[in-house]
């Protein structure tokens, strides 16, 4: 994942995985990109094992999001759709 | 021709071509939602180099109280790969199939396998949640190749309708996808 604007400061937060649960499974390598995504905005967009990446503003539409599944695989999850739908709003990867 | 016969034959010409747009327009907005992204907005890559066959999938929700009829899926393909279209038509719960896997050598998808029906003639029941299963044969081990979208032609109560699937399906060496 690669930020295309830099906000300055520096920030932690502790954040709780949202509720995914339209999950689908991706084999080890497979690789998921989201790019441009028109109705997507990115805020606390993705987390990974319960890692939250960005829970700030700063992804917008130009944002681009990238998985790459580790070895063994796992599954993207979106709250509000699949994770390849437009309607996937936020993502959570799982093993 | 004279400017009154050149208007004489240039109406009918042009509400010809009007009435023929208006019989070729196919709704977009049709009954049969799949991922509704932009094109290329999404991109799913499988790594390239194993053997045997590589399917996708993507979900399609019925969301008419009629029967949906599948006539046919096509899209540009890159590359030599040979691309075959399936749909299995009423997936209970698509969370356990995988978004893809390679055949054989992957377990959980068997099930879907045994179900699903060439895409030039499926019918999805009513309120049913479908899985569009892209096969890709890339023909030589390692081969790339890449869907650049597809677009699925289906009928319902005697109309026809168009769902563009904007993901992009790609075999990749690597992280370029």
């Amino acid at each position: 994942m690669r930020a295309d604007e830099w906000k300055g400061g520096n920030a932690t937060v502790n954040t709780t995985p949202p509720t995914a649960k339209y999950c689908r499974r991706y084999a080890a390598g497979d690789i998921l990109v989201k790019d441009n995504s028109k109705q997507v905005t990115w805020n606390a967009a993705a987390s990974f094992y319960g890692v939250g990446i960005t829970a700030q503003t700063g992804w917008n539409t130009r944002g681009r999001l990238q998985v790459i599944m580790g070895s063994g695989g796992g599954n993207i999850c979106g709250t509000g759709g699949h994770a390849t739908t437009s309607s996937a709003y936020q993502l959570v990867v799982k093993p | 021709m004279n400017r009154a016969a050149e208007r004489v034959v240039a109406v009918p010409v042009v509400l010809a071509a009007l009435l023929g747009l208006a019989a070729c327009s196919v709704s977009d907005d049709g009954p049969l939602v799949g991922p509704r992204v932009e094109p290329g907005e999404v991109r799913v890559c499988s790594q390239a180099g194993h053997e045997g066959l590589k399917y996708f999938s993507e979900p399609l929700v019925s969301t008419d109280d009629r029967s949906v009829q599948v006539t046919g899926v096509e899209g540009p393909v890159q590359g030599d790969a040979v691309i075959s279209d399936y749909v299995a038509a009423d997936v209970e719960d698509v969370g356990a199939v995988p978004a893809s896997w390679w055949w054989p050598g992957e377990v959980g998808a068997t099930e879907t396998m045994a179900v699903m029906v060439s895409a030039d003639d499926a019918e999805i029941p009513a309120g049913a949640t479908a899985l569009l299963v892209i096969e890709v044969d890339p023909g030589t081990v390692g081969a790339e190749a890449e869907l650049d979208g597809t677009t699925v032609r289906y009928e319902v109560g005697g109309e026809t309708y168009v769902e563009h699937v904007g993901v992009v399906y790609a075999l990749v060496s690597g992280d370029a996808c």
